[in-house]
């Protein structure tokens, strides 16, 4: 899709099964350099199952992924083989859980460095990647505890504990949603200056739609372990195509349409529905109005899944490809 | 680079048992119990300077013209019993014994127990449930027939005694540490670590430990008079070291020659009373550190 | 108009902690007439959930209280405890944030539903409060039968339904809703908003609805009230308010939620600098002023009052 640039990962139709449940069911995405990728979705679609194997700590079931073009160092036996690529860095949903209360930031922010063994320039290091998280002066955090520094602080940290390894890819998860509204905009303008700034790619997996407007430069609806919809961040929002992105969309506050709200909850992943699996849910199908050799196949085949080489794309029997 | 002096010479490591330090100084159970360590710790140190473990011989106390059976007016402070020994010199004898003892097998316990909580709940899998069963076998059976039988075929000797009271007690350490190291694993930090390329030792060493690390100090504080007690009922038993006289094996002494009767209390209340202060103590200090470990336990009580 | 369901004058609540008096909510004033709603927003440690606690009289006895809280036309700190167990539940009742620590895991959820019901003797024998229950229920969007079931059998939106059908088993005039859906996912927390809405609109309830988000309250109150620091900084018409804030907290707030499709806001996430402040060490003058990115040296002098901004709007800053 960007013709001679190697995306910094790709995952190719990747399954990860437990048991009899689908977390992530044939799903292809790619991140190149310099761009936010924003993969939305509720809970139970499958987006954090989908991280954690990008980032190596999810041995997937089937498929391909390849990190710089190449296959990652794999370890471990078949069926439960993980890969640690340093170039790919993580960004937890909650600040306070993810920092060591007996550590202090300093050592918090150096562990990375220390499991690798690089010792020589540790604290230059660290005060850089601090400084580049918006911890200014740096030196003023280093002996301080989590519990002494603000929620929004917190995030930084767990921000600078990653950039000290000089990734490439931040893979981050509801990187704002355990914060204050307030603090919101300053963390996701620092990840938009980041990548700005350095090049840095950021995988973002997110609920929040403005969080994708805010940031994103391409976004992936995710529903029940696959990806429905993907494109271009303004096209996406603009003119959603799946009508479960539309129903996300309406459903955003302080919108001026009226929220069209999906009956039920997501369904079990052990219990995917046939055909498409959005059906049971679907508000077209569910409105009548598509023409019955359309909804048969809505409740009989699977719109199949959107493969790395579509820039736009929505599977859904009701949209035409 | 003051910086870095400051962040890795245990700057922060200072101001965390500074902070442990202060909440404990604050509890006036932990204080009073841990100055009653201190004190019998100081006599438990200082016992071979004041007492000569030789006149422990019931011949070098004859040499010595000590009168049977005297009681404390006649042969301050503590009298003597039926061998003409002086049972101040037991008592404090015994002190140091009993609190190498109750230590010793403490610290035994903890090494085992942790060592098989950590491996148990950190891998987890088959290997936990190994270690588990492996940790019930020991629990259900009964501590004294156990201590016993181990006792007599190792030999009767102090070392024996701490082994025997380390090897049984163990599981029960095992069991809450693994629990403990359950709920630590589980925190987003160690994903973090995970994330971060950590391997398993350093997530053990770095998060795992620390984190569960007051919990074992005071529950080891907690174990120490159980141990004491242990001690005392295997030498109250004969299994004791007949050379070493502990606690324990002055009461068994006392009970066997008839004290009671006789009614010498000076033979058996100095012993029985060292035990309780000191089972006490440890106790108290242990409560504290506990609730300074989990402040929810605080709240509760 | 009808008498107000939910008065607030100068309302004021002061922890005891260990290190000092924690000023939680330092003067707020406030109405909801019969059926109105207002919508409380503002960063966590603002006092906002204080105040939701305050007009139940459900502080801990660390909190000392002063002012008036008229519910229903009742003082709530001058009733017998008899008086006030009848107006929590029938006057008022609240919807608690996080729902699986609010319901008691070992009871089914109809006996929850009906205990207060029971207790209050709003229902005469058990059959009745049976009845009343599976109505409450359907009422909420949940099957009758699902009553036998216990709350980890139930889904995390099933589970804020039953917490609002038990804060309705006794009819209240007000609903308190603190964070009601802080946990859902979005299309789970607009099956809950909206249901919340159906059932103002059937039972002519009140509703005083308190979070972080904005954007939320926008849609789902008449009213807006901005809280910093304990106080009220802003209040108004809530289309209004988001849509042409007067006080620049509340512009930073606001700015904090971008409208999709607003280019303005694309690729360009905006919110306030700074941490809130801690409520034991307040600035001084305006509380605001050490993140307020218009202020001027007056600022930290006096805390400037609530004064008229527009029509039916107040906001405390001297720059109205």
């Amino acid at each position: 899709m960007h013709p001679g640039v190697t995306p910094l990962v790709e995952a190719r139709d990747v399954h990860v099964h437990f048991g009899t449940a689908r977390a992530v069911d044939g799903v292809s995405i790619s991140v190149m350099p310099g761009e936010v990728v924003a993969l939305v979705g509720e809970s139970g679609s499958g987006k954090t199952t989908l991280i954690r194997a990008l980032q190596g700590l999810q041995p997937v079931t089937s498929g391909e992924i390849r990190i710089r073009g190449a296959e990652p160092e794999w370890k471990g036996r078949a069926g439960r083989r993980t890969f640690h690529d340093p170039g790919i860095q993580m960004v937890f949903q909650d600040p306070t859980g993810a920092l060591n209360p007996r550590h202090t930031i300093y050592e918090i922010v150096a562990e990375g460095l220390r499991i690798q063994g690089r010792r020589d320039d540790e604290e230059e290091l660290v005060a850089t990647a601090m400084a580049r998280a918006g911890l200014r002066p740096p030196e003023r955090f280093f002996s301080l505890y989590p519990h002494q520094i603000s929620g929004g602080q917190r995030q930084r940290v767990v921000i600078a504990g990653a950039l000290v390894m000089e990734p490439s890819l931040l893979l981050a998860d509801e990187p704002v949603a355990s914060l204050d509204a307030s603090i919101r905009g300053e963390i996701l303008a620092l990840f938009r200056s980041l990548v700005d700034e350095s090049g840095l790619a950021v995988l973002v997996v997110t609920h929040d739609l403005g969080l994708a407007w805010n940031i994103a430069d391409r976004i992936a609806v995710m529903y029940l372990g696959r990806i429905v919809e993907v494109g271009a961040v303004e096209e996406v929002l603009a003119e959603p195509q799946h009508p479960y992105t539309r129903a996300l969309l309406s459903v955003v506050p302080g919108r001026d349409e009226k929220p069209q709200l999906l009956k039920g909850e997501i369904p079990d992943l052990r219990n995917v529905p046939s055909g498409c699996r959005f059906h049971p849910r679907c508000p077209l199908l569910q409105s009548g109005l598509l023409p019955e050799e359309v909804a048969a196949r809505c409740v009989g085949e699977d719109p199949g899944r959107i493969g790395l080489e579509e820039i736009r794309a929505a599977a859904c029997w009701a949209v035409a490809r | 680079m003051t910086v870095r002096s400051m962040t890795r010479s245990g700057a922060p490591g200072v101001s965390a048992a500074g902070s442990f330090w202060r909440q404990f100084r604050r509890s006036r159970q932990g204080m009073i119990g841990l100055a009653i360590l201190v004190a019998f710790g100081i006599l438990a140190l200082v016992a071979p300077l004041i007492v000569d473990p030789a006149q422990f011989s019931p011949v070098v106390a004859r040499t010595l013209g000590n009168p049977q059976w005297a009681p404390p007016s006649e042969f301050p402070p503590l009298g003597t019993d039926h061998l003409r020994r002086s049972v101040w010199a037991q008592f404090v004898w015994g002190s140091r014994v009993s609190l190498t003892v109750g230590l010793a097998a403490t610290a035994v316990t903890m090494v085992i127990g942790t060592a098989v909580g950590v491996i148990a709940g950190y891998r987890g899998g088959r290997l936990d449930s190994f270690l588990m069963r492996i940790t019930e076998w020991f629990l259900v059976i009964p501590f004294l027939p156990l201590a016993i039988a181990l006792a007599s075929v190792l030999g009767r000797s102090t070392r024996n005694i701490i082994l025997v009271i380390g090897l049984t007690s163990w599981p029960w350490m095992a069991r809450l540490i693994r629990s403990q190291v359950l709920t630590v694993k589980q925190r987003l930090f160690v994903d973090r670590a995970r994330s971060l390329g950590a391997k398993s030792g350093h997530i053990i060493r770095n998060h795992i430990l620390p984190n569960v690390s007051g919990l074992i100090l005071a529950n080891a504080t907690l174990w120490v008079p159980i141990s004491i007690l242990s001690e005392t009922t295997l030498s109250f038993l004969g299994l004791g070291n007949p050379g070493n006289p502990s606690w324990g094996k002055t009461l068994e002494e006392a009970f066997a020659n008839g004290a009671m009767t006789r009614n010498a209390w000076w033979y058996f209340v100095p012993a029985g009373l060292g035990i309780l202060t000191v089972v006490l103590a440890f106790t108290m200090v242990g409560r504290t550190l506990e609730e300074i470990a989990d402040p929810k336990l605080g709240k509760e009580r | 108009m009808s008498e107000p369901v939910l008065v607030l004058e100068d309302l004021r609540v002061t922890y005891r902690t260990s290190g000092g008096a924690v000023p939680a909510v330092r003067g707020v004033s406030l109405e909801i007439p019969a059926g109105g709603s207002l919508g409380l927003a503002g960063e966590s440690g603002c006092g906002k959930s204080t105040i939701a606690g305050a007009v139940l009289r459900l502080l801990p006895g660390t909190a000392e209280v002063s002012g008036r809280v008229l519910l229903a036309g009742k003082d709530v700190y001058e009733l017998k405890p008899g008086g006030l167990r009848a107006v929590r539940w029938t006057a008022g009742a609240i919807v608690f944030q996080g729902a699986l620590h609010a319901l008691n895991p070992v009871q089914r959820i109809g006996d929850q539903i009906a205990e207060p019901m029971l207790v209050h003797q709003t229902v005469s024998t058990p059959k009745a409060a049976k009845t009343r229950v599976a109505e409450l229920l359907e009422s909420v969007g949940i099957p009758a039968r699902r009553a036998a079931a216990y709350p980890h059998q139930l889904s995390g939106g099933q589970r804020q339904r039953v917490l609002i059908a038990m804060a309705l088993a006794c009819d209240p005039q007000l609903l308190i809703a603190d964070e009601p859906t802080t946990a859902l996912d979005v299309m789970v927390q607009a099956q809950v908003l909206e249901l919340l809405a159906d059932l103002r609109r059937q039972r002519d309830l009140a509703l005083l609805f308190i979070t972080h988000d904005l954007s939320l309250l926008t849609t789902y109150c008449d009213r807006l009230a901005i809280m910093y620091a304990g106080r009220i900084v802003e209040e108004g018409p809530s289309g209004d308010v988001f849509a042409g804030p007067s006080h620049p907290y509340t512009r930073g707030l606001a700015a904090a939620f971008p409208r999709i499709g607003d280019r303005s806001s694309r690729m360009a996430p905006s919110g306030l600098g700074g941490d809130p402040p801690d409520p034991a060490a307040l600035p001084a003058g305006c509380p605001f002023h050490p993140r307020c990115p218009l202020a001027r040296p007056e600022c930290r002098e006096a805390e400037p009052a609530l004064r008229i901004s527009g029509p039916e709007r107040r906001a405390a800053c001297i720059l109205v």
